[in-house]
């Protein structure tokens, strides 16, 4: 379980720019929303197909067109999960700026999950990349946080504000280190 | 035998539903943080488990009637 130091504050929580998970999710929330109209108007349009009473014959009678709409549900039962996986994926990388620290939590896959943290005195640098045309213009880019020592670089992926993320980290990080000297 | 396939396809929904479930839940149930960080957790689990278990639910209904209507 994550959990925050005494004293600790959150002052700044970033996931990824909500455009790219709506564009993500976008595409299978169609087809799940067409797929469920069809099934609406199925009933209307259903015409059972010559052909079937020669399937008949091998696996024994069965209703066609319920059938089909069980299928269907298979198929919706799928898309659901995808969809909620990607959403899990979204909302489960975070970045979280504290008083005293950068955590950064990742949903690498369905079972692999990685969580890592790192305190203000460590931070070198920290850098905006912003690239792209739709990165520019909607404002969203990385921030990659580097550190002193062997410890892996921070990066914020596809953030929302990239500089004002940027001078959040730095005010933090100026806060921390005026608190760190009164000691 | 064609019955049998298709109960078996059900049943390897519902177990696929299940380890979704499950691996969202233990993911969602390990992360939490104050200053509702993560304050959508129980909904978005809500919604995944109420949406999936009526889509299984319809699944089983047509596979009835399937055979039986």
């Amino acid at each position: 379980m994550l959990k925050l130091n005494n004293g600790e504050k959150v002052r700044l929580v970033k996931r990824r720019h909500p455009l790219l998970i709506k564009m993500e999710v976008f595409p299978l929330g169609s087809i799940f929303f067409i797929t469920v109209l069809i099934m609406a108007a199925f009933p209307f349009v259903y015409q059972e197909p010559e052909w079937i009473e020669s399937i008949y014959k091998y696996v024994g009678e069965f209703n066609f067109f319920y059938f089909c709409y069980f299928a269907i549900t298979i198929v919706l039962l799928l898309f659901w999960q995808v969809i909620f996986m990607l959403f899990s994926n979204y909302y489960l990388d975070c970045w979280v700026v504290t008083n005293q620290r950068t955590i950064h939590t990742e949903l690498m896959g369905l079972f692999r999950r990685y969580i890592s943290s790192i305190y203000h005195h460590r931070i070198q640098d920290v850098s905006v990349d912003v690239k792209g045309v739709l990165a520019t213009y909607l404002n969203y880019g990385d921030v990659q946080i580097q550190t002193a020592g062997k410890f892996r670089e921070f990066l914020f992926r596809q953030v929302p504000d990239p500089y004002e993320t940027k001078n959040k980290i730095m005010n933090a990080q100026k806060e921390f280190l005026r608190k760190r000297k009164k000691r | 035998m064609f019955q049998n396939a298709l109960i078996i396809i059900f049943l390897l929904a519902v177990i696929l539903f299940l380890v979704m479930r499950l691996t969202l839940y233990s993911h969602f149930r390990r992360i939490d943080l104050p200053g509702g960080v993560f304050s959508l957790n129980k909904k978005i689990m809500m919604v995944f488990q109420g949406g999936g278990l009526i889509i299984l639910l319809l699944a089983l209904a047509f596979l009835i009637l399937t055979f039986y209507a």
